[in-house]
C-alpha cells in the first residue's frame, strides 16, 4: 500500500461548459481552462493561490450524482482552509454561505466543502438550487487523480490486471514510463514486495540485481566488501575465495583492493560491485537499471558477461530505459502503462508503441498548455482590408500580450509583450508557418538579456515590441503565427498563436507574392 | 494467512538458509564498531568500568553497603545489561536502518533482529575474559558454578531474540517505537539488580521485580558467577516460559506485518 498525498482543491460542477466564465473573471483568475478543453476531460485542474481547482462538466456531474445521491448540478468549493474559502465566497458576493455545508468526512482528503446557495448562483437552464447534499458519501476522487483509488484508505494499486508467464531462457524487458510499476513488478518477483491479490509463482533460484554494491560499507576495504557483498548475493565464502582473483581482474582495480571503499571513485565502486554481482549463478536474474556502468570498455565486458547468462539459458528479466539495449538484447518486451500491461511481445513493437505514447503525451501536454481561449482582440477581424486574424490562442491572456494590431492598409502586424513574466535568458521567437505547420516560412528571435533590455531592467515593466510591417509578399491564404519564449536548451512555450488570413485583391496564384509588372511596348528596351 | 505453525516453519527455514549472511553481517557489525578507533575494543568496557567505579564509590561510601565484592557484582551486571539494552535499542531500529539490504538486495527483514542479538552477545562474550580477570584481581575466584553461564547465556540470547523479533517489526511500522524503547530501557535499568543487590529491597518489591525476565537473567548470572550458587530452577523455568510467550507474540506480529515491511521502510 502506498500512501497518496491528498491535494487541497476547489471543485465546480458546471451546468454547462463556459457557464462560470464570468465568475472566474470576477475571481481574477488569469488562466481559464474552461471552454472546449473542459469537454474533453471530466475534470479540469488549474491552480490559483495554491488551491487546485477542479472543474467538471454537466454530463460528468450528472453521472456523478446518479452514483452518489440525488442532486442537481452544483457548484462547490473544496479547499484546504474552509475559512479562506468562506472569505473567498463572500468576496464573490455570496450572501448566504451555508454552514451546514461543511463536510467533515471529506477533510481527510485535504479540504472541506462549502457550497453556495442558489440565490447567489442559479443555473440559467434549470433554475434550481445548487446544493450538493451527499454528506454521507463523499465522492471518490479517483477520476481526478489516476493514482487515488480510494481516498478513505489512501490506497494506490500500482499494478492492475497483470498476467503473464515467462518461460525458461527468455530475456524479458519491462519498459514504461517512470512510476508505471516496472520496479514494483520486479520487486514482487524478487519476493521483496507481496501482492495484495492474485498469484505469483516463481520456480527456481532468483538473484535480484536491483542495486549494485548492496551492503558495501565505506570503511571496509574492497576485499572485505567483496566477501560481504558476495554473501549477501548468496555466494558462499569458499566460492568467493576461489573466484576472488577473477573478480579483482574483472573490476580492473587490483591496486585498490586493500583500501577502504570510501576513497573509491563512484566508477570504481560500481565496477567492483558489478564484478561481484556477475558471479551469481541463479536460474532467474532480475536486473533493474544497473546496466551502463563504467566506461565503454567495461561496458563491453559487462555485455559479454550478460551474454554468457543468455547462452547458459538463464531467464533474465530486466527493467531499463535504455531502449537500444531492449532492442538488441531482449527476446520479449512487456510494456506497462499506469500499472497495466499494454503490450507483451516483440521488443521492437513494444518500443514503437512506447515511443508513440510518449510522443503523443508530449503533444497533448503541449496542446493543453497552448490552446487557451483568447478573446481579447475582437476587433481585429474587421479592422484590416487585406486580411484577418482568427483563433487567437496562447499561453497567456492580455496580461502578457498587451497588444496585437494589424496595419489596416497593407499586410503588416505589430504586437507588444509585457516581459515581466518571461525570465531573463530566454529568447523571444517570432515564427511564421504555413497552415499545415510543416514549413517555417520565417523566423526571427531576440535574446531577452541583450544590453538594450538590461539597461532597462530597473524599470518595473518592460515591453517588447514586435513588428512585421510588410507581409505583402505572402501569397493569399492561411498562415500560422507563433510567438514563443525559448529557453537556452530549446524548450519552447507558446506565448501567442494565431491564424492569419491574407487575401489580396488581385487574383494571385503560387506560393509567394512578388511585385510584378507586365506591360506591352512596341520597342525593345534600351 | 498461514497458520502460525506453518508460518514459523517457513520463517525458520528462510532464516536457516541465510545463516551465513546473518553471521557475516554480525561479524561485520562488530568490526564496524571498532574500526577506525584507536582503542577499539577497549571502549566496550570503558563505559562499564566507569559506571562500576561510580556505583562502587556511591554505594560503599554513601549507602554503606557491605556486600563482598560489590564492584565485581556491578561490573558483571553492567556488562550483561549493556548487551540486553543494546539488543533492545538496536532491535527497534534495525529493520529501518537496513532498508537498502531489504528492498534492494532482497534480504528477509527478519534476519536483522537475529543479527542484532548475535552482535551484542558476541560482544558480551568477548568482554567475559576481562570480567574474569577483573574478578580474580579483586580476589573473587569464580567457582565451578560459573560454568552455568554456558547455558545461561544462550537462554539470555533466546529471550532477547524473542523480544527483538517482534520489536524490530513494530519499529519498522511505528518509528516512535525506537524512541520509546530508548527511554524505556533507561527506566528498566533501575528495576534490575545491577547497581544494587536484590537483597537490600523490601521483600514485597523484590517479589514484584522478580517477575521481570530481565531481573531474572541478571539475578541468575550473578548467582552463577558472583555468589557461586546453583541457579534456581523455578526462576529458570519462568524465564523460559516468558521466552515462549514473547516468541509467540513476536511471531504473531511478524505474521501480521511481514508482507508490508518492505513497503513501509
Amino acid at each position: 500500500m502506498i500512501n497518496v498525498k491528498a491535494i487541497p482543491f476547489v471543485e465546480f460542477a458546471s451546468p454547462e461548459v463556459g457557464y462560470y466564465d464570468d465568475l472566474f473573471k470576477k475571481m481574477g483568475f488569469k488562466k481559464m481552462l474552461l471552454g472546449k478543453n473542459a469537454k474533453r476531460a471530466s475534470g479540469e485542474v488549474f491552480r490559483q493561490n495554491n488551491i487546485t481547482f477542479i472543474i467538471y462538466t454537466k454530463e460528468f456531474s450528472e453521472q456523478f450524482y446518479q452514483k452518489h445521491g440525488p442532486s442537481v448540478p452544483s457548484f462547490s468549493f473544496l479547499v484546504d482552509d474552509p475559512q479562506e474559502a468562506l472569505k473567498e465566497a463572500v468576496k464573490l458576493g455570496c450572501t448566504d454561505v451555508s454552514p451546514r455545508s461543511y463536510l467533515p468526512a471529506v477533510e481527510g482528503v485535504g479540504g472541506s466543502r462549502i457550497f453556495l446557495e442558489k440565490e447567489t448562483f442559479s443555473s440559467p437552464n434549470k433554475g434550481v438550487g445548487l446544493k450538493y447534499i451527499d454528506h454521507l458519501n463523499p465522492p471518490l476522487y479517483q477520476i481526478y487523480e489516476n493514482k487515488i483509488e480510494d481516498e478513505r484508505t489512501g490506497v494506490t494499486h500500482v499494478l492492475k490486471n497483470i498476467s503473464f508467464t515467462i518461460e525458461k531462457g527468455e530475456t524479458v524487458a519491462l519498459i514504461g514510463r517512470n512510476g508505471c510499476g516496472k520496479s514494483t513488478l520486479l520487486k514482487l518477483i524478487a519476493g521483496i514486495y507481496f501482492q495484495d491479490s492474485g498469484k505469483l509463482r516463481v520456480q527456481g533460484r532468483i538473484s535480484p540485481l536491483i542495486e549494485l554494491g548492496a551492503g558495501f560499507h565505506p570503511e571496509f576495504s574492497g576485499r572485505e566488501n567483496v566477501f560481504i557483498n558476495g554473501q549477501i548475493l548468496g555466494l558462499s565464502p569458499a566460492y568467493l575465495r576461489k573466484r576472488y582473483d577473477e573478480i579483482v581482474e574483472f573490476a580492473g582495480i587490483p591496486q585498490f583492493m586493500d583500501l577502504p571503499v570510501r576513497i573509491y571513485s563512484s566508477g570504481m565502486y560500481m565496477r567492483l560491485a558489478f564484478s561481484v554481482a556477475v558471479n551469481v549463478d541463479p536460474d532467474i536474474l532480475l536486473i533493474d537499471e544497473i546496466l551502463g556502468v563504467g566506461d565503454s570498455d567495461f561496458q563491453q565486458k559487462c555485455q559479454k558477461k550478460l551474454d554468457e547468462f543468455k547462452i547458459k539459458n538463464k531467464t533474465i528479466i530486466l527493467v531499463t530505459h535504455a531502449l537500444d539495449i531492449v532492442k538488441s538484447w531482449a527476446t520479449r518486451a512487456i510494456y506497462l502503462r499506469n500499472g497495466e500491461v499494454v503490450f507483451d511481445g516483440s521488443p521492437a513493437e513494444a518500443i514503437k508503441m512506447y515511443q508513440t505514447d510518449v510522443d503523443s503525451e508530449r503533444q497533448k501536454e503541449e496542446l493543453s498548455e497552448t490552446h487557451l481561449p483568447f478573446s481579447s482582440f475582437p476587433k481585429l477581424e474587421s479592422a484590416a482590408t487585406w486580411g484577418q486574424i482568427t483563433q487567437v490562442e496562447g499561453q497567456t491572456s492580455e496580461s502578457l500580450c498587451q497588444m496585437l494590431e494589424l496595419n489596416p492598409e497593407q499586410p503588416g502586424l505589430r504586437m507588444v509583450f509585457d516581459l515581466c513574466n518571461v525570465s531573463i535568458g530566454e529568447h523571444l521567437v517570432f515564427r511564421l508557418l504555413n497552415a499545415e505547420e510543416t514549413v517555417i516560412l520565417f523566423e526571427q528571435d531576440a535574446s531577452l538579456n541583450d544590453p538594450a533590455s538590461e539597461s532597462l531592467s530597473g524599470a518595473e515593466h518592460l515591453f517588447y515590441h514586435l513588428e512585421c510591417p510588410d507581409l505583402s509578399n505572402l501569397a493569399q491564404g492561411e498562415y500560422h503565427v507563433r510567438v514563443l519564449s525559448q529557453t537556452p536548451n530549446r524548450q519552447e512555450v507558446t506565448l501567442l498563436q494565431f491564424k492569419l488570413m491574407i487575401h489580396h485583391s488581385e487574383n494571385q496564384r503560387g506560393l509567394i507574392n512578388l511585385p510584378f509588372k507586365i506591360e506591352v511596348q512596341n520597342a525593345l528596351p534600351a | 494467512m498461514p497458520s502460525l505453525l506453518e508460518f514459523n516453519r517457513n520463517l525458520s527455514r528462510s532464516l536457516y538458509q541465510r545463516r551465513r549472511i546473518i553471521w557475516a553481517l554480525a561479524i561485520r557489525e562488530l568490526k564496524v564498531r571498532y574500526k577506525g578507533s584507536v582503542l577499539g575494543f577497549f571502549w566496550t568496557f570503558m563505559n562499564p568500568l566507569l559506571l562500576m567505579v561510580i556505583y562502587t564509590v556511591v554505594f560503599t561510601s554513601i549507602f554503606k553497603t557491605n556486600i563482598p565484592h560489590y564492584e565485581v557484582y556491578v561490573f558483571s551486571g553492567i556488562l550483561l545489561w549493556n548487551a540486553i539494552s543494546g539488543c533492545l535499542n538496536d532491535g527497534a531500529a534495525c529493520i529501518v536502518q537496513n532498508t537498502a539490504l531489504i528492498t534492494k538486495a532482497a534480504l528477509p527483514p527478519e534476519i536483522f533482529p537475529l543479527r542484532v542479538v548475535l552482535t551484542h552477545f558476541l560482544n558480551y562474550l568477548l568482554t567475559l575474559p576481562l570480567l574474569f580477570g577483573f574478578s580474580l584481581l579483586r580476589g573473587l575466584v569464580p567457582t565451578t558454578h560459573a560454568l552455568q553461564l554456558l547455558y545461561l547465556i544462550p537462554i539470555a540470547m533466546l529471550f532477547m531474540l524473542s523480544v527483538v523479533l517482534g520489536l524490530s517489526v513494530l519499529g519498522a511500522f511505528y518509528r516512535d517505537i525506537q524512541y520509546l524503547v530508548n527511554t524505556l530501557s533507561f527506566a528498566l535499568f533501575f528495576t534490575i539488580p545491577v547497581m544494587y543487590p536484590m537483597s537490600i529491597l523490601p521483600e514485597k518489591l523484590q517479589a514484584v521485580l522478580m517477575l521481570s525476565p530481565l531481573t531474572q537473567l541478571i539475578q541468575m548470572s550473578a548467582d552463577a558467577f558472583i555468589f557461586g550458587k546453583t541457579i534456581n530452577l523455578g526462576m529458570l523455568t519462568a524465564t523460559l516460559g516468558m521466552t515462549i510467550v514473547f516468541l509467540l507474540i513476536s511471531l504473531l506480529i511478524i505474521r501480521k506485518f511481514h508482507t508490508r515491511i518492505a513497503e513501509r521502510i
